[in-house]
């Protein structure tokens, strides 16, 4: 099959392509495998190789759950749910927390989110990274998690609940506190 | 990075993993469904008998220096009450492990559990079902017996002038009745409304070791004519 011709079929196209030959599993592979290990990366924090690791996880949970893909769901957050649950099992695992990854968090994500959040003020792009990243480290999990996946994954709030598995007000409650957490921490980092 | 997909595959096969079959996801979504139905089903037969011992219970009955409150903590049914709450909070926990269920705030899900069950309750309560599952449970599940039983006790005060028991015989002229701390009474009265192993409450005086009966009544005031098989022989 011709790259183009790939290119061109939906999600569940490919999912029944891969039930019907375990081959064409690897098209699902190549369509998601760095926006995952970058989301992995981002909640995560582990290193380029353990973040490899578990993306293989990851996959092979994809594929020995192909057919219980619920397709009033978008395959993005399907599989964006079972990234995060490997990471939440892998956490629990290692009793290990997770730790924000400044590896990932690119200048043009920093750039976007710090616009996002109105925070720009003419500092250097690469302080203002970093800053961002500080503040992110000190939010409570489920803030960081939901600003990620907001900010930088640009996720809607239907499939951010349908990534945590949260009701979609719940959502709205937990980025508007965690805007206002970032705000506070942002601040309070700047004055020390 | 680029042999990341090559690696899952060959990992795939190397182990022959296989996808999970279709029918396994179906199966586990129809035994959540199941267990949900079910506990709304056992909710509303808790509620349906709480229905039935909250409007059937005797409040009305005067027992003068009886504290509302004793009189509360003996007719309200608690057993009742706490298995229609594990009920819906075994469909709320349920519920939520359903495909969708996550969409809806925790809140919601035990509120419209709670309030199927109640409408439910009060269908099935119509139906009678109530009533015959309480007296299931007293005649026949010792722990309900014997806990019904201990807060029958708090009525059994014959000096003060009432008691409270089961039905042990019905005669023409009279019943016997035995209290709930187990002590048997003969009580003279008219004997059509009453049937073996029903609760009654007495009212009266004590004249010497004889307790002289004013009033008799059902504790639960039976919703319909009791089972034949309860009635004295003619």
């Amino acid at each position: 099959m011709s790259n183009q011709n790939i290119a061109d079929k939906s999600d569940l196209e490919l999912v029944q392509l891969a039930l019907a030959d375990q081959e064409d599993f690897l098209y699902l592979v190549n369509r998601y495998e760095s926006k995952l290990l970058k989301f992995i990366r981002r909640i995560s924090g582990l290193s380029l190789e353990d973040s490899q690791d578990l993306l293989q996880d990851v996959f092979i949970k994809v594929y020995q759950n192909l057919n219980g893909f619920d397709q009033s769901l978008k395959f993005s957050s399907w599989i964006y749910r079972i990234a995060r649950n490997q990471v939440i099992s892998n956490y629990r695992k290692n009793r290990s927390r997770p730790q924000l990854s400044l590896f990932d968090l690119d200048l043009e994500s920093s750039e976007q989110l710090a616009s996002d959040f109105d925070i720009s003020q003419g500092i250097d792009q690469n302080i203002m990274r970093q800053k961002i990243v500080d503040v992110l480290r000190h939010l409570d999990k489920k803030y960081q998690e939901a600003i990620i996946l907001k900010y930088l994954e640009d996720k809607s709030y239907e499939e951010i609940s349908d990534i945590i598995k949260k009701p979609v007000s719940t959502v709205g409650t937990l980025l508007s506190r965690g805007k206002n957490a970032f705000y506070q921490e942002f601040k309070k980092q700047k004055y020390e | 990075m680029n042999n990341i997909g090559q690696e899952i595959l060959d990992k795939i096969k190397e182990q022959n993993i296989q996808p999970k079959k279709r029918w396994e996801f179906l199966f586990k979504d129809y035994v959540i469904w199941l267990v949900f139905v079910l506990a709304i089903v056992l909710g509303s037969l808790a509620s349906s008998v709480t229905i039935f011992m909250v409007r059937h219970a005797a409040w009305s009955a005067h027992i003068p220096n009886f504290h509302p409150l004793k009189r509360l903590l003996v007719n309200l049914p608690f057993f009742w009450l706490l298995s229609l709450t594990l009920f819906s909070i075994l469909a709320w926990y349920d519920f939520k492990n359903t495909k969708r269920g996550y969409k809806y705030h925790p809140f919601v899900i035990v509120i419209f559990s709670v309030v199927l069950s109640i409408i439910m309750g009060a269908i099935i309560y119509g139906a009678g079902v109530g009533e015959r599952l309480e007296d299931i449970f007293f005649r026949r599940v010792p722990f309900y017996h014997q806990m019904f039983s201990r807060g029958g006790r708090m009525f059994v005060e014959p000096d003060k002038g009432h008691l409270a028991g089961v039905v042990k015989s019905v005669e023409a002229n009279y019943v016997t009745v035995e209290d709930f701390r187990g002590k048997l009474w003969q009580i003279n009265t008219s004997t059509d409304q009453f049937y073996l192993g029903q609760r009654v409450i007495l009212f009266g005086y004590m004249d010497d070791n004889n307790f002289v009966c004013d009033s008799i009544m059902p504790w639960l005031r039976p919703i319909g004519p009791p089972p034949p098989r309860f009635l004295p022989p003619q």
